[in-house]
């Protein structure tokens, strides 16, 4: 193959990568909207040490009201990252909180938040 | 493997810390492979055969362990199925494509179903190399992504270093390989030494993990 060709052919792979990148990016988010939220099992008694605005964060900031859902599930601009922040945020306290040695809830067994 | 799990993370089940382990042990294998990529090399002194035995019984070493890693825990969890979907975080499709590449990689290294798809040697070496880096690649971003043994900023750099080091090392050897052949004398009936020591060591090393994710078990 000549050199023009090579380039030629580079330049028609990347823009068929980028567009399959982007189809299945979008074909992703349709996914994430329309999986239905699991249930979680969440006890406040076993969280009134926590402060309450650190979940409850829309009474101090006025982002909205009603439970995490309403924003975090139906807002589809946020409702991609809603796992890895949920994770990041409950998963991460009780990794943090059980390394320093206190007691936490679960770490990484699925079944035990979402039951 | 003792040194990459400190600081500890809290022990989180029997079955989900050996499968982690299994899966890290899946991904060290991997880029082990591109070490003993199947060339002759100076060290071990032994017959070229050796080498193709090892990259090969290494290869299924790492999918057996990274198929060991999934069903575990989708035995233990299943809900984990869910990150198996389309929906599921980036890092898990990461983790999924890595093994359907490594699968792959396998399956079509073996030499009938070679011979038949690539008469071309040369042409099913270049895109066996170019998968295993994509496999590589997607594999390093599992795990990183799920946080479990990369769990601080330094043990992150310094697996990213050693991963771009060992594919630099790689690509300059393949190089390396064109230009010159540098003799070394070689012990002669030594090819099935590779299933020894590949073996023998990933047995070893299973073990070892097991024992080491028990005696942190607060049973």
């Amino acid at each position: 193959m000549t050199r023009p060709g090579r380039y030629a052919g580079a330049v028609a792979a990347v823009c068929v990568l980028l567009a399959l990148g982007y189809g299945f990016a979008s074909w992703r988010q349709a996914a994430i909207a329309a999986r239905p939220q699991l249930p979680v099992a969440f006890e406040h008694l076993d969280h009134n040490k926590m402060p309450c605005a650190d979940c409850h964060h829309n009474f101090v900031d006025r982002t909205g009201g009603g439970a995490c859902y309403n924003c975090h599930k139906l807002t589809p601009e946020i409702a991609a990252d809603m796992e890895a922040m949920f994770h990041d945020f409950c998963r991460g306290c009780h990794v943090r909180t059980r390394m320093e040695g206190a007691d936490a809830g679960p770490l990484r067994q699925c079944s035990l938040c979402h039951r | 493997m003792l040194v990459w799990q400190l600081p500890l993370a809290p022990f989180a089940g029997l079955a989900w810390d050996w499968a982690n382990n299994l899966g890290y042990l899946g991904v060290a294998i991997i880029m082990l492979l591109f070490i003993y990529a199947g060339r002759p090399r100076a060290f071990p002194p032994f017959s070229g055969r050796f080498f193709a035995n090892l990259h090969r019984d290494l290869g299924y070493l790492a999918l057996l362990l990274v198929a060991a890693h999934v069903g575990l825990l989708l035995a233990a969890e299943p809900l984990l199925l869910e990150h198996l979907k389309p929906s599921a975080p980036l890092y898990m499709l990461a983790g999924l494509v890595a093994t359907v590449l490594l699968l792959v990689l396998v399956v079509s290294s073996i030499t009938a179903l070679r011979r038949r798809i690539w008469p071309d040697y040369r042409r099913f070496r270049s895109l066996h190399a170019w998968l295993a880096i994509a496999c590589a690649v997607l594999a390093g971003w599992h795990v990183a992504g799920s946080h479990f043994y990369l769990n601080t900023n330094f043990k992150l750099a310094v697996a990213g270093t050693v991963a771009i080091a060992v594919l630099a090392y790689y690509l300059s050897a393949r190089r390396g390989a064109r230009r010159r052949v540098r003799f070394v004398s070689r012990l002669r009936n030594t090819a099935a030494y590779s299933h020894l020591l590949s073996y023998g060591a990933t047995l070893l090393l299973v073990i070892l993990a097991l024992a080491l994710v028990a005696l942190r078990s607060p049973d």
